[in-house]
């Protein structure tokens, strides 16, 4: 077990993908479609990373990001950003995520990118 | 009635009083002439026999005088003499014919003749000629001829007439039916025609009338201007067509630059299922999947391939430029496909769509055209909100007048809404929106014959384009098209 990881995507398809291939190499996963419902099962469940997609109707990913810096600045992010779309990746690191990987996501790099968060309080490192 | 029929009937009519009017004349005058002859043979030969009677009373008395007199009618059938007294009693064997002639009115006349209408005398011409009998009694030699021969010459005189009138009225008539048909009544037929053939827009074969009139002349300048109508409508066929054109490939260039509006945002829309489908080939490609768990990946991949294929398919229906083709087209569908177009964007920009559309809506369009107008119109709406908000869109029937044509009937038109709550339009923005290439973006944001090109398109088909909107607040644009025989 490497860790419990919430993936926040609008799109179920790529939620779901992401679920199986993290769960086939050993992470818990959890998924939502916004970003309210993200923030609302961090404040009642406990992860060890938060995966999210930047563009999303209602909240943004990169406004998940802050609100998450503020709310649980010890719960890493990491976000999913366009091919070629550097600023996008600067204003969501600028924000406070940990990481980001840009589109089309390889899940190996992605994994290693999951693997090298820092442990958060009372765990260790994924 | 026919011209030609109008013509012969008037110059029918002009013989007819001539020939009348000559009968008349020539009947008075040949009776006058007759009447006189018969009178003055009456007197001639009453001389003759008072110049006789006279000698005779000189030399045998007044019986063989009177016998004489008497004798002539032997020999004449029609004129019958008589032996008369001025002063004998009515009735006596010796009174004049006519009755009241005084022997004062014989005096004072030496002869004369008298036409009777009444009395014994009634039917005949008498004439009173004095007998010279050198005493103090005054005889006369009455001579009445029957007015049969005048009244069967005067008739025969009329009979000729009328014989006449008739045999001029109708040989005129025939002569001016055959010349009227073959001068008049023919070419106006075939100038009628010509007239026709040209309101029904045939401009070519010329009129060819024989002869040198009027009608000729009229034909020769029906031609000529037959001929420069066809040469100034083959220009502006010509002119529409290169118009038509033009204004087509203005529109698929604002077609392409909606194009290029979207592009990102598709871009965007077909990034997620690449990414889906390479991560589920990625976990195929690893070792260890149970059959299901292989199916299960397959079906997503084949799935994300459709839902790539129907961005695309969408997306390259939107670029090609159609055929206009008018037909019955659900705007119901062509508001989902616009919005499923416009989806990607709209979700970049933070905008969502509410479409409160619950029935299929008929109306006779072009469903390529329509899609384009939405298009534009939303396109619009989510520049309007650049912090995201919310799209309505609605249709409704409604019985509603054409606020641009004279004279238009109300009828029922279907109105689709779009209305947003973005920065609305300046008042003195809102009479120019759609004036060709009126913008209030950024140079390079866009063409500014977006909305142009909308109310062309919607008054090609009978309809026309609202706008409400207040700085601010929003903008609600609405599309009138027609429903039913106007469409």
């Amino acid at each position: 077990m490497k860790g419990r990881v919430l993936v926040v995507d609008d799109d179920e398809a790529m939620c779901r993908m992401l679920e199986d291939d993290l769960k086939r190499r050993g992470f818990c996963v959890e998924w939502r479609l916004s970003a309210a419902d993200a923030l609302s099962l961090v404040s009642s469940s406990d992860f060890d990373a938060v995966l999210t997609d930047v563009n999303m109707p209602g909240l943004s990913g990169i406004h998940l990001v802050e609100q998450l810096k503020t709310n649980r600045p010890d719960l890493p992010t990491i976000v999913m950003t366009a091919f070629g779309s550097m600023e996008t990746a600067v204003s969501a690191m600028r924000a406070g995520a940990y990481d980001f990987v840009t589109k089309p996501i390889d899940t190996d790099i992605l994994a290693l990118a999951l693997e090298r968060v820092p442990p958060t309080q009372g765990r260790s490192a994924i | 009635m026919q011209l030609s029929l109008k013509l012969i009937g008037t110059a029918v009519l002009v013989i007819l009083l001539l020939v009348a009017a000559d009968g008349y004349l020539s009947y008075k005058r040949q009776t006058e002439v007759f009447s006189a002859d018969m009178k003055k043979d009456a007197r001639l030969l009453g001389h003759s026999i008072a110049g006789l009677a006279s000698g005779v009373y000189v030399t045998g008395g007044e019986s063989r005088a009177q016998r004489l007199v008497d004798d002539v009618n032997r020999s004449e059938s029609e004129m019958h003499a008589r032996w008369v007294l001025a002063d004998a009693a009515a009735g006596d064997r010796f009174s004049p014919r006519v009755a009241g002639i005084s022997a004062s009115l014989l005096d004072r006349i030496n002869d004369t003749s008298v036409v009777c209408s009444s009395g014994t005398a009634s039917g005949f011409v008498c004439t009173y000629v004095p007998i010279e009998l050198g005493s103090a009694r005054r005889a006369y030699v009455e001579m009445s001829e029957p007015l049969r021969e005048l009244r069967s010459y005067t008739w025969e005189t009329a009979r000729r007439s009328i014989t006449l009138a008739i045999t001029l009225v109708a040989a005129g008539l025939l002569i001016m039916w055959f010349v009227g048909a073959i001068y008049i009544a023919h070419p106006i037929t075939q100038l009628v025609d010509k007239t026709r053939r040209i309101s029904e827009g045939d401009l070519g074969s010329d009129l060819h009338l024989r002869g040198h009139d009027e009608l000729t002349d009229l034909a020769t300048a029906m031609n000529d201007m037959c001929a420069k109508l066809a040469a100034a409508a083959d220009t502006i066929r010509r002119e529409t067509e290169r118009r038509i054109a033009a204004l087509e490939q203005l529109r698929h260039s604002e077609r392409l630059a909606t194009l290029g509006r979207i592009s990102s945002g598709i871009a965007h829309e077909l990034g997620t299922p690449i990414n889906v489908i390479l991560g589920r080939a990625k976990i195929v490609a690893t070792e260890g999947l149970t059959k299901d768990e292989l199916v299960e990946n397959a079906r997503v991949i084949s799935s994300q391939s459709d839902r790539m294929a129907r961005i695309i398919r969408q997306f390259l229906d939107f670029a090609r430029r159609p055929q206009v083709q008018r037909s019955a087209s659900d705007m119901r569908a062509v508001i989902d496909q616009t919005v499923s177009l416009l989806s990607p964007i709209a979700r970049k920009s933070n905008v969502t769509f509410s479409v409160l559309v619950d029935q299929t809506l008929r109306v006779t369009a072009d469903q390529s055209q329509m899609q384009q107008v939405l298009a534009n119109i939303i396109l619009n709406a989510i520049q309007a909100m650049p912090q995201g908000g919310r799209i309505t869109i609605a249709t409704q029937r409604e019985q509603a007048r054409h606020p641009t044509k004279d004279g238009a009937q109300p009828g029922e038109y279907l109105a689709v809404s779009v209305a947003d709550r973005g920065i609305g339009i300046p008042g003195e923005d809102l009479v120019r929106i759609f004036e060709p290439f009126f913008t209030t973006k950024e140079t390079g944001k866009g063409t500014g014959l977006g909305l142009s090109i909308v109310q062309d398109i919607v008054d090609e088909h009978n309809g026309w384009v609202a706008v409400q909107s207040t700085a601010g607040l929003g903008a609600c644009f609405t599309v009138y098209l027609p429903v039913g025989d106007d469409a």
